[in-house]
């Protein structure tokens, strides 16, 4: 397809005399901040930093041009913003440093929650096994006192029959050989 | 401290001139504004013209020196000159080149400021009234330049680059915008540069001259000069509020490159400060901030509509169709382009040639001023033509704006993150369900965090509130339409130049090694690891196939020497036709794997009217359904058909050893 033909059918719903034009006269409104128009490559803090040189280098040519009285005032100007630099300065080594110390503190913190993560997952595990042993036990329990019932009920039933009556002249018998029979202590 | 107390200078690292009541006592009021001339007739009568034309409160004395110009029509115009005007020529005997006539300019009046002006530069206005007020803001200022469309550092609409006017401005309006927007401001600078510098007395005194033994010829002496005055404690201005137009390079044509060289190289050895300071001023650019009050005045009063494009970071044929439509409508519109920078940055350009503007907005936090911005201007359409790698909250942009806007697909991205419907093999993907997409987002996530269905979801909102949705093929406003059907497509392939092919050399009788050529910047979507196993069943049967990519990848190919694959490296659009002829291929073989929306490089390859050897697959079959010299496989055949195909076109001896595999021919 060429170009005009391409423009032709592209440019169709919005010919210019059909968008509205209102051409701004306040240039002032559209100009950005400053900040917009350099891009992030350009060492935005080092060219503050030369700038500030620069202009102080003017404060001070124009410090000895001047009268003494203003001389004192521009000196005092340039102490406080040298001051307030400084402070600046000193500032942004103090966050600096306390945000190294939080994100130390911060990585600390995040490695202690793992651990202690680590430690909940052993004890949970730790909580399933003993459920499961208890339950073990129990049912070991039941199966013996199953067993038990069986076993007295089997003594109950050999007691009440016939034959251990009648054996029993016999077994009284048998029990006095045996005290005889036993040593003297 | 509180603001109010921050010295005024530490506010802004422009200058406000002072008034002319802070003047030092100047020598004599009257400026010589000295003019040497050497070749050039048209550009010198434009330039004297200028002068003579506008008038100044400043005293004046126009000095002319004739540089025992070769042209006698210069010598006459000079001379006819000098009778009608009040002007001062002086006439050099024999050629004693541009510092040492600028040189004897500077000496005839002791007492006066001088203005050096090259006899290639046009002035306007009160020029000379305004570089004269910024030069004695202050009394340690030792040269003033103006801001000029030819002037490296002081150079407008680009910076360091050879500008012409910008469209439809005369140098009365763009100087009439400098002297309204940047009136009496001014930026400190390096150097000086020589097209046109006001130099102060007291600095004449104190720096001396130019050096003529060492810049006899021109070109460095300024810079020379600039750096002796800044050892002494002079500075140099930018005055933001003068534009003289300057053409460049008329009196030493071809030569100023080797002259440039040369300068450069005294000046280190001279100055070792100079290089860091240039490159320090570049690296700031303090100027850059009034070049733009400038281009804002310059669109305020634009009455063109604006449009506003959307698209990724660059590259490839999306960049390729954005710049082409951008410069389609430039006559018309003035057209922005938004588009990605960075992770966390977008860069809004104005997209008109020849134009600088940009303007960074790191998101989300600045999205309110950009909206504020294109509000402003107003921005009356916008045009999305990609969002990869930009921020999600940019896609909300046109309803915030309240404006219509157009959407051009130039691939699958709203459908599929992975933008191509190719696997992470580059081949494609079927589109399979919801489920086949979602795994394939496990192993390659979309961006924003976003699973399969939120992404379409997201961009069905998009597609279907756009005023039209234009696609450049058939094939994709088909599979576009099993996606989101109710949105307004329109069918509209990309524009193309119909540039001028260079002649074909005849073709081979194709019977020696059978060269195909591949286009473009190869990727596994676009082909690489089949072309890399066509070549491998190559060399494994002995077929006579060489595969020449011309273009490149970005991935390690296979370095064996006897491998019949090889790579010319990265081109130019425009280089691509006179490449293909260089190479002298026998076909052209696309081995993309994925359904291509377009290929511009098919467009080129159609116009060599080579034989061109396809899949099935996108465009390609509507595209190529009329080219006579077509032949399509299916996508997925194997490499051993591909290279049965293309050695049907061989005519070789034992062609009949090599079986065709017709079943796929179209």
């Amino acid at each position: 397809m060429t170009f005009e033909d391409y423009l032709r059918q592209y440019a169709e719903p919005f010919h210019p005399t059909e968008i509205e034009s209102d051409p701004q006269l306040d240039e002032n409104g559209l100009m950005l901040e400053r900040g917009y128009y350099y891009p992030p490559y350009l060492k935005l803090e080092a060219y503050l930093d030369t700038l500030s040189r620069a202009d102080l280098l003017e404060i001070v040519q124009q410090v000895l041009a001047m009268e003494y009285p203003q001389q004192r005032l521009i000196r005092r100007q340039v102490g406080e913003y040298l001051e307030t630099l400084q402070h600046l300065k000193n500032e942004r080594a103090w966050r600096q440093a306390e945000m190294e110390r939080l994100n130390g503190e911060l990585a600390w913190r995040i490695d202690e929650m793992a651990n202690l993560g680590a430690e909940r997952k052993r004890l949970e595990t730790l909580v399933i096994d003993s459920h499961a042993e208890l339950e073990n036990c129990r049912s070991q329990i039941a199966i013996l006192e199953n067993e038990c019932a069986t076993l007295r009920a089997t003594l109950a039933n050999l007691r009440g029959s016939t034959s251990w009556k009648v054996t029993a002249p016999l077994r009284r018998f048998a029990s006095a050989v045996k005290a005889l029979r036993a040593p003297d202590y | 401290m509180t603001p109010s107390s921050v010295p005024k200078t530490l506010e802004d690292p422009s200058r406000q001139h002072g008034a002319e009541a802070d003047f030092p006592a100047r020598h004599s009021p009257t400026v010589d504004v000295i003019v040497p001339i050497y070749r050039g007739l048209a550009e010198t009568q434009r330039c004297l013209e200028s002068v003579l034309a506008n008038a100044q409160k400043t005293p004046l004395e126009i000095v002319i020196i004739n540089d025992c110009s070769p042209d006698e029509d210069i010598t006459k115009y000079l001379n006819r000159l000098v009778e009608l005007h009040n002007v001062i020529l002086l006439e050099n005997p024999v050629n004693l080149g541009f510092v040492n006539s600028v040189n004897r300019g500077m000496v005839l009046h002791p007492d006066r400021d001088v203005v050096l002006l090259n006899s290639d530069t046009e002035v306007h206005g009160d020029w000379l009234d305004r570089l004269c007020r910024c030069a004695y803001g202050s009394p340690d200022i030792g040269t003033v330049t103006p801001f000029s469309n030819n002037a490296t550092i002081c150079s407008y609409p680009r910076f360091m680059q050879i500008n012409s006017l910008p469209e439809n401005c005369s140098l009365e309006a763009v100087d009439n915008f400098f002297s309204e927007v940047n009136q009496g401001r001014s930026v400190e600078i390096p150097t000086a540069v020589g097209f046109c510098m006001y130099i102060t007395r007291r600095c004449l005194e104190q720096v001396g001259y130019f050096d003529a033994t060492v810049f006899k010829r021109g070109y460095g002496e300024e810079n020379d000069f600039s750096m002796r005055a800044l050892e002494v404690g002079f500075r140099h201005l930018l005055a933001a509020d003068t534009f003289i137009y300057h053409r460049g390079g008329i009196s030493f044509g071809v030569e100023k490159t080797a002259l440039c060289a040369e300068a450069q190289q005294v000046l280190e050895q001279r100055h070792p400060r100079y290089t860091p300071l240039v490159s320090d001023h570049c690296a700031r650019d303090p100027a850059r901030f009034f070049r733009r009050r400038i281009d804002t005045a310059r669109l305020a009063r634009s009455s063109r509509p604006r449009l506003l494009f959307i698209m990724h970071k660059g590259g490839g044929g999306t960049e390729k169709h954005v710049r082409e439509l951008a410069v389609l409508l430039e006559s018309d519109y003035e057209v922005f382009l938004l588009r990605a920078y960075d992770a966390t940055t977008a860069v809004l350009e104005w997209a008109r040639r020849g134009e600088e503007f940009s303007a960074w907005f790191p998101l989300p936090h600045a999205y309110p001023d950009l909206l504020d911005f294109l509000q402003k201007l107003p921005v009356a359409r916008v045009h999305i033509h990609h969002v990869l790698d930009l921020q999600q909250q940019l896609l909300q942009l046109p309803e915030d704006l309240g404006v219509p806007y157009d959407f051009t697909l130039h691939d699958y991205y709203p459908i599929c993150p992975q933008y191509n419907l190719a696997r992470a093999d580059g081949r494609y993907c079927g589109e399979p369900d919801t489920a086949g997409c979602t795994a394939c987002l496990a192993e390659r996530p979309a961006p924003w965090g976003l699973d399969i269905l939120s992404w379409r979801t997201r961009f069905r909102r998009l597609l279907t509130g756009a005023a039209r949705v234009i696609v450049p093929s058939h094939d994709m406003l088909k599979r576009m339409q099993s996606y989101v059907l109710d949105a307004r497509y329109v069918y509209l392939p990309h524009p193309e130049s119909a540039t001028v092919t260079p002649p074909m050399p005849s073709l081979s009788d194709l019977s020696g090694e059978l060269k195909i050529a591949v286009l473009g910047r190869l990727t596994p979507a676009k082909g690489l690891y089949l072309l890399e196993a066509c070549a491998a069943d190559a060399r494994a049967r002995g077929l006579p196939l060489f595969f020449r990519v011309i273009g490149h990848t970005d991935r390690e190919t296979l370095p064996k020497p006897d491998f019949s694959l090889s790579f010319s490296g990265p081109y130019d659009d425009d280089e691509l036709p006179l490449l293909i002829a260089r190479e002298r291929p026998d076909l052209v073989f696309f081995p993309a794997q994925w359904p291509e929306t377009y290929s511009y490089t098919l467009s080129v390859a159609m116009r060599t009217e080579l034989p061109i050897i396809a899949p099935r697959l996108g465009a390609f079959s509507e595209r190529l359904a009329e080219y006579p010299q077509a032949r399509l496989l299916n996508w997925d055949t194997p490499p051993e058909g591909w290279n049965n195909l293309l050695m049907s076109f061989w005519r070789g001896h034992d062609q009949g050893a090599v079986q065709e595999d017709s079943s796929h021919d179209v």
